[in-house]
């Protein structure tokens, strides 16, 4: 791998504009049609395909997926601070929510994990 | 919007995730993730100010939130990576995530009725396990609140990965594959981290059980918001 550090963040680049217009072209799908999908989700689906059927490879995205998946937690900024804007509905259930979020979480974990395990088990033998 | 208050928004969230991610370095606290420690101080920050200027910082956040979409898509390749494991631990896969989500749900409709917790907050308690890029693209069809969703799914991220491993080996789950699954079905992106450091095994069965629970929330979102249509 002893490719020049310009070419690799060029090729970068171009990944990032392929999912950028792939997700535009989602967007735009979903105006259109009003398909009740997400247009993330689309493009999700869309490129699962694409690469299970091997119209592109792997390479083509995969350097401009990682850097956005790496860098994703800043996206979130934004959307999270707007929760100064929900206080008031939060206020008064702050701690039942709480509540609410451990005790499904804890339940939900040991299923997922007791259920996997007894599979698994079963599948060894 | 102009691209002056959309640069200064930017400027904005990338300084302070920064400034949050050197204090966590130094404070070493697994829960003090950047995140939680950006929307703490940057919520302060604008309780403080008048209400114009978090209208102004949300618009201008606009472009960088429209990287949700294409950060949506990319979540393709560590799935299409890790297709071995699917390909191999179908059944156990598809039922560890069923169970987990099915079971979880559960307890938010059914405990959260039972403490008169409104609606609203409970359509975002829904998707609590989603990662989150998924979940957000969600909050339309679920009619609940973005900022509401980040809230319940980091938190549940979080607290999953710090507490799951433990909560897992009083369960006697050892298998590390049972492992990936528990974390990823329920903890998404940050559990699924969590599971990697235990073994390689298990974060590719969590990224298998992220991807998987998120397909399953989502067609179930979108088959309730057909009917609540």
């Amino acid at each position: 791998m002893d490719e020049p550090r310009g070419g690799r963040v060029f090729r970068t680049v171009l990944q990032l504009l392929a999912l950028g217009g792939l997700f535009a072209l989602c967007r735009w799908i979903v105006i259109r049609t009003g398909l009740p999908v997400p247009a993330g989700l689309l493009a999700l689906l869309a490129l699962l395909g694409i690469l299970l059927l091997r119209i592109a490879p792997e390479t083509s995205v995969g350097d401009g997926a990682d850097l956005l998946l790496r860098h994703l937690a800043v996206l979130f900024v934004a959307p999270g601070m707007a929760i100064v804007r929900e206080l008031p509905l939060v206020r008064g259930h702050g701690l039942s929510l709480a509540l609410v979020l451990l005790a499904s979480l804890v339940l939900g974990q040991l299923v997922a994990g007791t259920v996997a395990q007894a599979l698994l088990r079963r599948e060894q033998r | 919007m102009s691209v002056a208050v959309a640069a200064g928004a930017a400027v904005f969230t990338v300084a302070l995730y920064w400034a949050c991610s050197a204090l966590q370095r130094r404070l070493r606290a697994p829960l003090l993730h950047p995140l939680v420690l950006s929307v703490v101080l940057g919520g302060v920050l604008f309780a403080l100010l008048p209400p114009r200027w978090l209208d102004l910082y949300l618009e201008g956040s606009a472009p960088l939130v429209w990287l949700l979409g294409p950060a949506t898509a990319a979540l393709a390749l560590p799935f299409y990576r890790r297709r071995a494991f699917l390909v191999a631990h179908p059944r156990t896969a598809v039922a560890a995530v069923l169970s987990g989500m099915g079971s979880t749900v559960a307890v938010v409709w059914g405990l959260g009725a039972l403490l008169g917790i409104p609606p609203q907050l409970l359509r975002a308690a829904t998707v609590k396990s989603v990662t989150l890029p998924v979940a957000l693209g969600l909050t339309d069809l679920l009619r609940t609140q973005p900022a509401l969703t980040t809230v319940c799914v980091f938190a549940t991220g979080l607290v999953g990965a710090a507490i799951g491993p433990t909560l897992l080996d009083r369960a006697r789950v050892h298998a590390p594959i049972a492992r990936g699954l528990a974390l990823g079905t329920l903890s998404h992106a940050v559990g699924t981290a969590r599971a990697l450091e235990e073994d390689p095994l298990a974060g590719a069965a969590g990224v298998v059980a992220l991807t998987l629970s998120a397909l399953l929330m989502a067609a179930v979102a979108i088959t309730a918001g057909l009917f609540l249509r």
